[in-house]
């Protein structure tokens, strides 16, 4: 079969295409449900994709990402309450546009601006993945082992209350993944005599532990009241509206796809930077704040740019640049997939039919957004003690329908008791996840590196390409190092109460 | 203000008493040494050596920080915590059980227990959402989709 036919073939599979725009649409609810997140979802289903083709089971992870994104917009123009983090921004001037009877407008502004923004991250996707991976091809043990060592500075970009915490949260997932048996010597490693950790810690029950459940057990800490359902006005987003905010929308997809593609900083503060340019450059820059449309466009164009944009250095390198990505790579590994140079090499088709999806789910954010924004605004008030005794529900059958057996459940259980712990300690699990998922690689290469020069520590700085990564991961450590001097110093005058 | 500075520092001291113990016990107990030579390449207890050490360093100067900056930790209230350990221990209970009883009927209870207790929703709302929601669970997963479920012992 030649290659054209292969990705038809991948692209008719009729899973795929029933579940890739239930996926998106899913994606969107679970954004517009303040309490629910997109990494909580996306943990609680990866069990279920399992059972399907691995294109589909990969495709619905990334539709959900894609489509939460928008969805968070939602609750975040009409509530003031961001659905997920990267909507923060589009408060600022979403919920004033809602108050002054514009939120219809506001919500057709944030949809196309996550289409653009969505649609050109596809491009840049497509445009430089295949490149990156060539330029991969060449690595060996020690330019991995770099590589590596400058994915882990993405911990620092998730460290955002104190670096030494975050990066012994990183350590913990460092630790956690080397239980089991050792890759080179095959020696078993903190087993602790139990037979089901002799292939170490099982990722999907610690990824549902960590994330899933201490965001649902923490929900009964808290007496926070339910919000009542909004109401969507009429207002629509104008062919004028449409030319004054094009410029905003090109320029926030650009910033977005640029801020994603490097590993480590991620949807949120892409949208703070596109806001703060749009603000700087706006003729009417003294209307931002209090509901102008180019603001709600600026910070969705931003967020959507991001997202395929963090797949450029997975798919090319096998590195994740976030806490998704980090959770699709174990996806990929479960499908028997290896993300990276070998999968562009062996697998083409499989990449280009990925490619050709992504674009088809973002016109699947376009049609469902304007088809469903009223009753998507409905949903977003569901009350959340009703919807998380479910989700527990599923992530259970999830967790025990991986591996038939009730051990992976309890350890499940167990790691939400530590992400609790953890969330008591300060102590980033998102910096845990990405350790966890490292671990492994970068354990493996470094020692692959040493067998190779017999021990020489040196040699692991004598390519061009490992000497000009580990430049690279210098000048970034030199600088987070920087900025969390001076904001210790300028930031936190006296004595500071940590409230939780 | 009220508020604890060692509940601050607790993060990072409990990250250099994890360093210790993984120096002191688990790395020498639980990770053997190969017996063979390994030709100058590091053995399968470096990393997790290098791991601890960074405990300790990071973890000290973490807690030195806290400490110095006077950060305090507030504590919840006690039923904010007794809520959280209501469901933690139903929770804990279910897992228990379900290999006896099968997840359908264990899940049920569970979902009802949780929104009522833990809640306070109406017991009639509860019983209908957990019963619906796990008929559905059911009937796709199990009958159409064949993922496994399981059943419990009792039944069988």
């Amino acid at each position: 079969m030649d290659h054209f036919a292969i990705v038809i073939d991948h692209l008719s599979q009729p899973e795929l295409l029933i579940l890739l725009p239930l996926a998106v649409l899913g994606g969107m609810v679970i954004g517009a449900i303040p309490g629910l997140t997109s990494t909580m979802a996306v943990g609680v289903l990866l069990p279920f994709t399992l059972f399907l083709d691995p294109l589909t089971g990969v495709l619905i992870l990334v539709g959900i990402g894609k489509g939460s994104l928008f969805g968070g917009s939602i609750s975040a123009i009409l509530m003031n309450v961001p659905g997920t983090p990267a909507a923060a921004c589009t408060v600022i001037d979403g919920y004033p546009l809602a108050q002054k009877g514009q939120a219809g407008r506001a919500i057709e502004t944030a949809l196309w601006a996550s289409f653009i923004g969505d649609l050109l991250s596809v491009v840049a996707l497509v445009l430089l993945a295949g490149w990156l991976a060539k330029f991969g091809q060449q690595f060996g043990p020690k330019e991995f082992f770099a590589l590596i060592l400058l994915s882990l500075t993405v911990i620092a970009a998730l460290s955002h209350e104190s670096l030494p915490r975050g990066i012994c949260g990183g350590l913990l997932g460092l630790l956690l993944g080397t239980v089991g048996l050792d890759l080179v010597n095959a020696t078993p490693r903190f087993d602790f005599g139990v037979n089901d950790l002799a292939d170490g810690i099982p990722f999907l029950p610690l990824l549902i532990g960590l994330f899933a459940l201490p965001d649902i057990l923490e929900h009964y800490m808290s007496t926070a009241r339910e919000l009542k359902a909004p109401k969507i006005d009429s207002t629509r987003y104008t062919r004028a509206d449409f030319r004054m905010t094009l410029p905003t929308i090109l320029k926030g997809s650009v910033i977005g796809i640029t801020m994603g593609a490097i590993p480590g900083i991620g949807a949120t503060a892409s949208t703070f930077v596109s806001y703060a340019e749009a603000r700087r450059s706006a003729p009417d820059r003294e209307e931002f704040g209090k509901g102008a449309l180019s603001g709600v466009a600026a910070a969705e164009s931003a967020n959507s740019g991001t997202k395929a944009a963090t797949l450029i250095p997975l798919l090319a390198l096998g590195v994740p640049g976030d806490v998704i990505t980090a959770i699709l790579l174990g996806a990929f590994y479960f499908h028997g997939l290896s993300p990276g140079p070998l999968l562009f090499q062996n697998d083409l088709p499989f990449i280009h039919a990925m490619y050709i999806a992504l674009f088809c789910a973002g016109f699947c954010i376009l049609i469902f957004g304007y088809a469903l924004k009223r009753w998507m605004t409905l949903l977003s008030a569901i009350p959340r003690d009703l919807l998380y005794p479910p989700i527990i529900f599923l992530t259970i059958i999830g967790t025990y329908a991986l591996s038939n057996t009730m051990f992976a459940v309890y350890i499940m259980f167990a790691f939400g008791i530590f992400g609790i712990m953890l969330r008591r300690l300060r102590i980033p699990a998102p910096t845990v996840l990405i350790g966890f998922v490292l671990s492994a690689l970068l354990e493996d290469n470094l020692r692959r590196a040493l067998l190779i020069s017999q021990g020489d520590v040196i040699s692991l700085f004598q390519s061009p390409l490992a000497m000009g990564l580990h430049a690279a991961t210098l000048i970034i450590v030199v600088a987070v190092v920087y900025r969390a001097i001076r904001r210790s110093r300028f930031g936190k005058v006296g004595s500071s109460v940590a409230q939780e | 203000m009220s508020g604890s500075r060692l509940a601050a520092a607790s993060g990072g001291l409990g990250a250099v008493a994890l360093g210790c113990l993984l120096l002191v016990y688990l790395i020498p107990v639980y990770v053997p040494a190969p017996p063979f030579d390994l030709g100058g390449a590091p053995g399968p207890q470096a990393f997790p050596r290098i791991i601890a050490w960074g405990f300790i360093i990071l973890g000290g100067l973490d807690a030195a920080s806290v400490l110095l900056a006077g950060e305090r930790v507030l504590w919840k209230k006690p039923e904010a915590i007794g809520r959280l350990l209501l469901v933690a221990a139903i929770l804990l209970a279910s897992l228990l059980v379900i290999p006896y009883f099968g997840m359908i009927p264990v899940g049920v209870v569970m979902m009802i227990a949780i929104t009522t207790l833990a809640s306070g929703q109406r017991l009639v709302t509860s019983v209908i959402t957990s019963v619906v929601f796990a008929g559905a669970v059911y009937v796709i997963f199990d009958l159409v989709a064949g993922i496994p479920i399981p059943s419990g012992s009792l039944w069988e």
